[in-house]
């Protein structure tokens, strides 16, 4: 069972296949919204989408092109609006909602159409609890990993609108890039996440020098990022950060909390090394191991070559 | 100028006990006010000291907003008054009938700054702040790491996925402020003392005059999540030459 229309949005050409891929298994008919150049749209309309172009003015930020996404989307009066996550997009998705009068899963777990319209479900208390809604209409904002990507397809298109699109009150005096490196954990078949029971930066660096050794992406819990801000925030994994299904999860300190396991279940296999015995992930891995990480880190490299 | 810091009474899931059928008892659980909240609550102690301005609190929900305990816990965090509107249909309230209420409220009490934590501690669906300052039509701006003053104007600094910006924000305004904004403070006895004189005014629906629709959402009961089945085969320290038998096995480096 399907909507009859989606609207999929995202602030990069990267966003899309897995925007639309998503958007064509819930909708009949999915649009692309795109807020850039000519050869972004022409990028995602590869994808075999409708493409509608707003097209960037340099000048602005991209925040003052949102009253007129507001606009196009209300006008298209889909009954799924698909948003990849990010900063920008979770502003964008608060206007829309009071636009539109839609309401917004913000980070839904699973998305599905029925017949009393688009069910999903959203996670509270960082994971600990989950609940279903359903409702007509819905704006999700969706982080990258709960679709599978689509691949380049006949019949897309772009149309590029007339829209007005005006400097908003908000202006900006400075803006510096910011170093910290964008990684899709999503393409990765083995990740190897790290857990506050690393213990140390250098211990740390001994699990990145063996997650390159075995060809892995490394990845974090969240307080790894964001309390101690050993990684970057794009390398943590669970709610309102990434989800994961590779074939091989292999967590290194990590407790096991509902928060981090909500965005590795979809791993083929889990695999822990713990050296507390009553972390709740031995309850929760394909295969664990009892021991202290300063003792297996020099050596798990080598013993997995 | 005035300065104004929502936050919101949660339940603490450490709380919680999983009944056999996935349900939860959450209103057995005890209440706190979020993490990211205390962000918002410390800024806006700051950002009034910085400008000689007043900083209030703003809360909405059900009869756990009534809760003494909170109430003095964030009037000891360099806040000076506090707002509550209470009602029993907003036990549970989603991010669209929070930021209605919250719109009310503020517009009925004044203000020049709202300042919100980055998510809630239940729901943490980063809506609210966005959608408040939609519905008050005023400028907003979310992920805020720093606030100065600037000639009645604010300074803020955004710390996005790829860039920082650094922008000029006119009053009134909506803000949402980053968990690495600022420490929040640890209240001290004579703090906690003197919340307890500080005043604390009761607003109901009917004050507001809010007009709340009927939502489109019909939501499910609230569970805790399936668990996954697996093996949980787990090898002790000195089981180490089993256990990466086992992984090359898995991983196929060994033959099955």
């Amino acid at each position: 069972m399907k909507v009859t229309r989606a609207v999929v949005y995202g602030e990069a050409v990267s966003a899309y296949p897995e925007l639309c891929a998503g958007a064509k298994e819930l909708a009949d008919e999915v649009i692309a919204l795109v807020v850039g150049s000519a050869e972004d749209a022409e990028a995602v309309a590869r994808l075999g989408v409708p493409v509608q172009l707003v097209v960037r003015s340099g000048d602005l930020r991209l925040d003052d092109h949102w009253p007129a996404v507001c606009r196009v989307v209300g006008e298209l009066a889909p009954q799924l609006v698909l948003l990849r996550a990010s900063t920008r997009v979770r502003s964008l998705a608060g206007s829309l909602a009071v636009v539109t009068g839609l309401p917004v899963a913000s980070d839904p777990v699973a998305i599905s159409v029925g017949e009393a319209g688009v069910a999903y479900q959203s996670v509270r208390y960082g994971g600990a609890t989950q609940q279903e809604s359903v409702a007509p209409a819905v704006i999700a904002v969706v982080g990258p990993g709960l679709f599978r990507p689509a691949g380049a397809s006949e019949g897309g298109s772009v149309t590029v609108l007339e829209v007005e699109v005006s400097a908003g009150p908000v202006r900006r005096i400075a803006q510096a890039p910011r170093t910290e490196e964008s990684v899709d954990l999503t393409a990765a078949d083995m990740v190897v996440g790290v857990g506050r029971g690393i213990g140390s930066p250098e211990n740390l660096a001994k699990a990145a020098a063996a997650a390159r050794a075995l060809g892995a992406e490394l990845a974090c819990s969240r307080p790894i990022a964001e309390g101690l801000g050993w990684l970057p925030k794009s390398r943590y994994l669970g709610v309102s950060g990434a989800t994961i299904r590779p074939e091989l999860y292999l967590a290194l300190g990590i407790s096991g909390q509902v928060q981090h396991l909500v965005g590795v279940n979809g791993a083929k296999a889990i695999v822990a090394i713990n050296k507390d015995k009553a972390a709740p992930i031995f309850a929760q891995c394909d295969l664990g191991l009892v021991a202290d990480l300063e003792a297996v880190l020099p050596v798990l490299a080598e013993r997995l070559a | 100028m005035r300065i104004i810091a929502c936050y919101k009474v949660a339940r603490d899931e450490r709380d919680m006990a999983v009944a056999p059928d996935r349900s939860v008892a959450l209103d057995r659980c005890g209440l706190l006010v979020g993490d990211y909240d205390l962000n918002a609550i410390e800024a806006a102690a700051e950002l009034a000291t910085a400008s000689g301005g007043e900083a209030g609190a703003l809360t909405v929900g059900g009869e756990e907003t009534r809760d003494s305990k909170l109430r003095k816990s964030v009037l000891s965090r360099g806040v000076g008054n506090l707002t509550i509107v209470v009602d029993s249909s907003l036990a549970a309230p989603d991010a669209d009938v929070t930021a209605r209420v919250l719109a009310a409220a503020a517009t009925k009490v004044g203000y020049d700054v709202l300042l919100c934590g980055e998510g809630s501690a239940d729901r943490y669906s980063q809506q609210v702040a966005a959608q408040l300052a939609t519905r008050l039509e005023v400028p907003f701006v979310n992920a805020v790491s720093r606030i100065e003053l600037a000639d009645g104007d604010l300074v803020v600094e955004r710390t996005l996925e790829d860039e920082v910006e650094t922008l000029q924000v006119p009053l009134p305004a909506v803000l949402a402020v980053t968990s690495d904004i600022n420490t929040p403070r640890v209240p001290t006895m004579k703090d906690i003392l003197g919340a307890g004189r500080k005043p604390v005014t009761e607003l109901s629906l009917d004050d507001l005059g809010a007009d709340l629709p009927a939502s489109p959402v019909t939501t499910g009961p609230e569970l805790a999540p399936v668990s996954h089945q697996r093996s949980a085969t787990v090898y002790e320290a000195g089981q180490q030459d089993e256990f990466f038998g086992a992984l090359r096995r898995l991983i196929g480096k060994d033959a099955k």
